[in-house]
């Protein structure tokens, strides 16, 4: 991976940055060979920080909402340890081990077409709201 | 602290890690139910940090640690994005000399410290009952490892990578995906007028949903994400079609931070 800065934080992460300077120069170089000879320039822009703007949207409005209100129902019957959730469309809770029990990663076979590095579309029937991001 | 004859319990919550949109929502939720459940909730100021740092002197000055919740704050606060509490990276198991605060420097003088005996004591001091922490996996499992010491954790998952464990959903990626699409849309302009290739890197540390879904609504072409290490001539074959057989004569990428090379 590239890294912005090879200090390490608390939790042991280096913070990642500029793998898009390095593909931008690279496909500036490898254009001409793809396009009768002539290079393409390319526009490098890093979203960064500005994903993270703004006001929330309606998902990020609505979410947050029933997760609080679903944190108190399991608080006032005196439940912990645990971690609130949405599974399959529901509102649901979880052991909160679950947090440092895996890693959530794409699924590559089922949703990453590797050979046309983009995303598969088909097979959607009964799949999650999120496709490749919900927890499989 | 806190004033068990008037109050059902206390609750203290605390946002850490990245700061997304959803938060301060999230904060709002907790506080008016708790308050109209008859319970006293206490916003625990920048991520771990503020239960770290506080000290159990009712004399001390404390507003940088932690504050009461009330209604009034968090109806105004719950409609922007960031965090009224603010947010933090730190660890409590694990801290530098240089960070111990200064009244444990004498305690604490490890050059990596666990400062949990301290969190744990503040936590008691305060009165809190239940602990919510807001966060993503470096912030959760430090409450994962507060619930094996006893604390009782009602966790909240929350990072625009969507990257939490058991959750299909996570507080700030829609927005994410919807600013990132937005400001897709705000560059192909440029993108087009000069028949250029448009790159653009976004976050989402170790893994590409933040990359994955901005693409298949059409943001994008093509993506590569850290889960596949790509091939940058394939890459650049793919755009160049797509470019060539774009009448507007561009195409883009979404480059997740963690893609990663192949070779």
């Amino acid at each position: 991976m590239v890294f912005a800065d090879s200090e390490k934080d608390a939790y042991g992460h280096a913070k990642l940055g500029g793998i898009g300077d390095l593909v931008s120069t690279e496909l500036k170089d490898l254009s001409a060979k793809f396009n009768k000879g002539k290079t393409i320039n390319v526009i490098n822009q890093k979203l960064g920080y500005m994903v993270r703007g703004g006001d929330p949207d309606a998902l990020d409005s609505i979410v947050p909402m029933a997760y609080g209100n679903l944190a108190l129902d399991l608080i006032l019957k005196g439940i912990h340890g645990r971690i609130v959730v949405l599974k399959n469309g529901r509102y649901d809770n979880l052991p909160v081990e679950v947090v440092t029990s895996s890693k959530k990663l794409v699924n590559i076979p089922e949703y990453y077409n590797t050979e046309r590095l983009r995303p598969y579309y088909h097979s959607f029937e009964m799949k999650p709201f999120l496709l490749m991001a919900s927890e499989n | 602290m806190a004033n068990s004859k008037s109050t059902k319990g206390v609750i203290g919550i605390l946002t850490g890690g990245g700061d997304v949109p959803g938060l301060n929502p999230a904060i709002r939720a907790v506080t008016i139910r708790a308050n109209r459940e008859g319970y006293k909730v206490i916003g625990l100021r920048r991520g771990w940090a503020g239960i770290l740092e506080m000290r159990r002197d009712h004399k001390a000055d404390n507003s940088n640690c932690f504050e009461i919740l009330t209604d009034i704050i968090v109806n105004k606060a719950g409609r922007t994005g960031g965090t009224y509490l603010h947010t933090s990276r730190t660890r409590p198991s694990h801290v530098r000399n240089a960070d111990v605060p200064d009244h444990l420097k004498d305690t604490y003088n490890a050059e990596v410290n666990d400062l949990t005996p301290e969190v744990i004591k503040n936590l008691e001091w305060l009165g809190i009952d239940y602990l919510i922490p807001i966060g993503g996996d470096d912030t959760l499992s430090y409450g994962v490892h507060l619930h094996t010491k006893g604390v009782k954790v009602v966790a909240i998952p929350k990072t625009m990578d969507n990257d939490v464990p058991g959750t299909d959903y996570c507080i700030g990626f829609s927005t994410c995906v919807t600013r990132t699409i937005q400001m897709i849309n705000s560059l192909r302009t440029s993108a087009g007028s000069h028949e250029r290739l448009l790159v653009l890197e976004v976050f989402g540390r170790y893994a590409g949903f933040t990359a994955m879904l901005p693409t298949m609504a059409g943001a994008a072409n093509r993506c590569v994400i850290p889960e596949y290490k790509f091939n940058i001539e394939q890459l650049a074959k793919l755009l160049v079609e797509d470019r060539n057989s774009n009448p507007s004569k561009y195409s883009i990428v979404l480059i997740s931070e963690g893609a990663m090379f192949d070779g």
